[in-house]
This record gives C-alpha cells, sequence and structure tokens, in this order.
C-alpha cells in the first residue's frame, strides 16, 4: 500500500484515535517516521481532533503550578509512607529512634515548596529536578521489596543530600515548656520552623525569628510568624547567614529592630 | 512537530522545563477532552491536573513506537474521566446528565447556550457536520468506543466506520481550512 493508499483508507483517523491493533500501530508509526508526506497527514488530522477537544472547554487558563504542588504533594505523601512503613517493620530501638527523625526531615523538606512556595514555579522545578534521582532509586527499591535496612540508608542519604540540619530551640525562662523546631536547608539557604510548641502570642505582639551569631552576639531578624495560630504552625523563611543559634522572641506588631531579650521565649544553638 | 520529539525524550528524564512547554501545548486540549465526558468544567480540571500528574509520573512508559504522543495523552484522559464517571460522588451528582455532549452541543437551537456555558466554537464547527458525523468522531476520540462498538451503537458495518470518520474529518478540515 502506498502514502497515498494509506491516507484515503482511513487507517491513520483510527491510529490518531488509538483505536489499531498494538502491532499495527508499529508498522504504521515506522512508515510515518519515514514519509514526510504521512507525517503531514497525521499531523493534520490531529490537529483536528486537538481543535475540536479544546473548543470543548472554556477554561484557558491551565495551571503548571496546581500540577506540580500535586507532584509534590504525593512525593510528600510517599515519603510519609515509607516511613511509617519502616517503622512499623523496625525491631531494632536504635533505629527506631532514627526513623521518625529522618522521614519527618524528608518530609518537611518537601513541605516548604509545598505550603510556600509552590507559587515559585521555578524554586519547585528546582527542587523536583534536584531529587528525581534519589525518588527513582526510593521507589524502584520499594517496588523490589527490598530489606527495610536498605531503605533506611536511603531516605538517610536522600536527607543528607539535600544538606537539612535539625536544630532543637529550648523553652526559656518566660515560657519553659515551649519548645520549637527548625530545619535548615543550609544548601538552599531556607529554614522551616515547626512553632507547634508555641503559645499563641498575645494580641498585637507577634514572635520574631532571630539568627544569631556569637562573638561578638549578632542578632539578625529573619521574619515574624505571622497569622501564627494552632492550624498555622510551620514557617518558612531565607537564612543565607552563617548562624551558630536561632532564638524567637516575642515583640510589638510589626517587629523589632533588636530583639527584646527579656521575651526571649526560645533558643538552641547549632551543634557542630 | 520535531520539537515536540525532542520535548518527549527530554520529559522522559524528568526535564521539568520540558513538562511545563508540554503541558503548554496540550491541556486545554486534554481539559477539553475530558470536559467531553464530563461536562463539569471545575471537576475536569482537577482530572486535568492529575493527568499531568500521571505523565510526570509514567513519562518512561510513553513508547512512540506504540502510537502519537498526543493519542498517548488522551488515552490517559479518558480512562481518568471514565474512571471518575464510575465514582459514586459523580452518580450521585449527576443522575440526568446526558452522555452525548457533542450530540447536545449540536443539537442546541442556535440561540441557546449548552449548560449554561458557552462552546460557541465547538457548535460552530459540529453544525456544519452531519449528525452521523457528530456521534462518530465523539464515539470514537473522546469515548472509550472500538470500532466494532461504535457500529453496533450506530448499527452500520465496521467496515465503514473507518470511511465514515476519515469522510467526517475531511470535511471539518476543509471547514476549518476555508474559514
Amino acid at each position: 500500500m502506498n502514502s497515498k493508499d494509506l491516507i484515503a483508507s482511513g487507517e491513520l483517523e483510527l491510529y490518531v484515535a488509538g483505536l489499531l491493533s498494538e502491532e499495527r500501530n508499529a508498522e504504521l508509526a515506522e512508515l510515518i517516521e519515514h514519509s514526510p508526506e504521512l507525517r503531514r497527514e497525521v499531523e493534520a488530522i490531529e490537529q483536528i481532533v486537538m481543535h475540536l477537544a479544546k473548543e470543548a472547554t472554556i477554561s484557558k487558563d491551565q495551571d503548571f503550578a496546581e500540577v506540580l504542588k500535586k507532584i509534590v504533594t504525593q512525593r510528600v505523601d510517599l515519603t510519609q509512607l515509607e516511613q511509617s512503613e519502616t517503622t512499623q517493620v523496625a525491631k531494632k530501638p536504635k533505629t527506631i529512634l532514627l526513623n521518625p527523625l529522618v522521614g519527618w526531615a524528608a518530609a518537611a523538606t518537601f513541605l516548604i515548596f509545598f505550603i510556600f512556595q509552590y507559587q515559585n514555579t521555578t524554586e519547585v522545578k528546582s527542587i523536583l529536578s534536584a531529587n528525581i534521582e534519589q525518588k527513582e532509586k526510593l521507589e524502584q527499591q520499594i517496588e523490589s521489596q527490598i530489606q527495610n535496612t536498605v531503605i533506611k540508608e536511603e531516605l538517610l542519604r536522600t536527607v543528607a543530600s539535600i544538606n537539612t540540619r535539625k536544630v532543637n530551640l529550648k523553652g526559656q525562662d518566660i515560657s519553659p515548656e515551649s519548645s520549637v523546631s527548625v530545619f535548615w536547608n543550609t544548601e538552599e539557604n531556607k529554614i522551616i520552623i515547626d512553632a507547634s510548641q508555641l503559645p499563641v502570642a498575645p494580641e498585637a505582639m507577634v514572635y520574631q525569628v532571630w539568627s544569631l551569631t556569637m562573638d561578638p552576639l549578632t542578632p539578625t531578624s529573619l521574619g515574624l510568624l505571622e497569622n501564627f495560630n494552632q492550624e498555622n504552625t510551620l514557617f518558612t523563611f531565607d537564612n543565607p547567614n552563617a548562624s551558630e543559634a536561632f532564638g524567637i522572641t516575642l515583640e510589638p506588631a510589626g517587629g523589632s529592630e533588636t530583639p527584646t531579650l527579656e521575651q526571649l521565649y526560645v533558643l538552641g544553638g547549632i551543634e557542630s | 512537530m520535531e520539537n515536540i520529539d525532542r520535548l518527549v525524550v527530554e520529559l522522559k528524564q524528568h526535564n521539568v522545563d520540558a513538562f511545563e512547554q508540554l503541558h503548554n501545548m496540550y491541556a486545554e486540549n486534554i481539559l477539553g477532552a475530558i470536559n467531553i465526558i464530563i461536562q463539569d468544567e471545575a471537576i475536569s480540571k482537577e482530572i486535568c491536573q492529575d493527568v499531568f500528574v500521571k505523565v510526570w509520573e509514567k513519562a518512561q512508559l510513553y513508547d512512540a513506537k506504540k502510537g502519537r504522543f498526543f493519542t498517548w495523552l488522551l488515552n490517559m484522559a479518558r480512562n481518568a474521566a471514565i474512571d471518575y464517571t464510575r465514582s459514586k460522588e459523580f452518580k450521585r451528582q449527576k443522575k440526568n446528565h446526558s452522555l452525548d455532549f457533542f450530540v447536545n452541543i449540536f443539537e442546541k437551537p442556535a440561540s441557546e447556550n449548552v449548560s449554561g456555558e458557552n462552546y460557541e466554537g465547538l457548535k460552530r464547527m459540529l453544525q456544519q457536520l452531519k449528525k452521523k458525523c457528530v456521534e462518530l468522531i465523539e464515539m470514537l476520540y473522546f469515548k472509550d468506543y472500538t470500532q466494532i462498538m461504535a457500529a453496533e451503537r450506530l448499527s452500520i458495518p465496521v467496515g465503514t466506520v473507518k470511511s465514515r470518520n476519515r469522510n467526517c474529518l475531511k470535511k471539518l478540515r476543509e471547514n476549518l481550512e476555508n474559514e
């Protein structure tokens, strides 16, 4: 059958619809690849179908960032699932202690981009690209049911590769019960703050986060925990500083130039 | 079109820029294809996003030897939409929802908009065709009909499906070229 006969047969239209057998698809794909005439015809058919489909919607704003957001969300779920699966089968107490932290840190690192940064498509894109290799390795290993210890090592490597450090800020005199976890990604120069163990700020007051360097003591404001409440306890900030400690003070709304040390709620140094 | 082949290769290597470009090229068409089945723009949009998540996750499975990239996308979109129509959620919402989106639009008088939405462009395209073309195109491209199933529903020989479909698309193509 020559190209003209094939075009006249109506088979290319069915090829675009995906209605031919796998074998026939392969034969046609081969013919189309080597014949500009067939290729043009197939593209023209495809254009008509695409045109019809396009007219069947009135929404014209396709948001790519939403798609990325879903991909990142799935990844957070996956990480958490791995964490719980790993914890369930873990038998040695030593590894049980390690796993929640590792899983948490990995999930939290993805969470930054999910909760706060997803509008910034470029950043999400870079994190997706950067982590794709680890994720694929992880998935393969889960699929092939390789042993628990291997998965743990992989998770550990994932966290290590994204340079996330956890810093515990302890409650100070004014609020000994408080504590805050800081996850500092030194590669991305970002920190995530889990402030779920801080009391709700009084009216017209706001918590302010400080990066501290010692000797001489120099505080640098990283930002405010705006709209902090029981549902909203995760915050992210840029932190390009060579921080040696982090602290959180309570300040009048809008924040202060320098920290009010009498209102220092939590403080924690970075272990070197 | 060589451009698409290159982007697809890059997508398979998990290149996010290539993914974004392909998304921008096809998202509207895929959304429309889903909406033909779902007939609800908001739900269709959600499903469309999910389809592209799948495109990213399953890109490795696409094989150019088995068909066009668009065909692969369209197939995934159709399957996702049809799956949704089987959900309890959908059945509750859409008890009286008609299965034939194209035919509905085709048969609406010019003065009436379809389900409150304005699909004027589509209506113009379809109303230049015969009803038997409108039915067949919807079944073959936007529903999960095989040639045999379409032949049975339209009470025509299977061989006629192929030739009729060609003539219908040809007519559509001529109309578009003359616009």
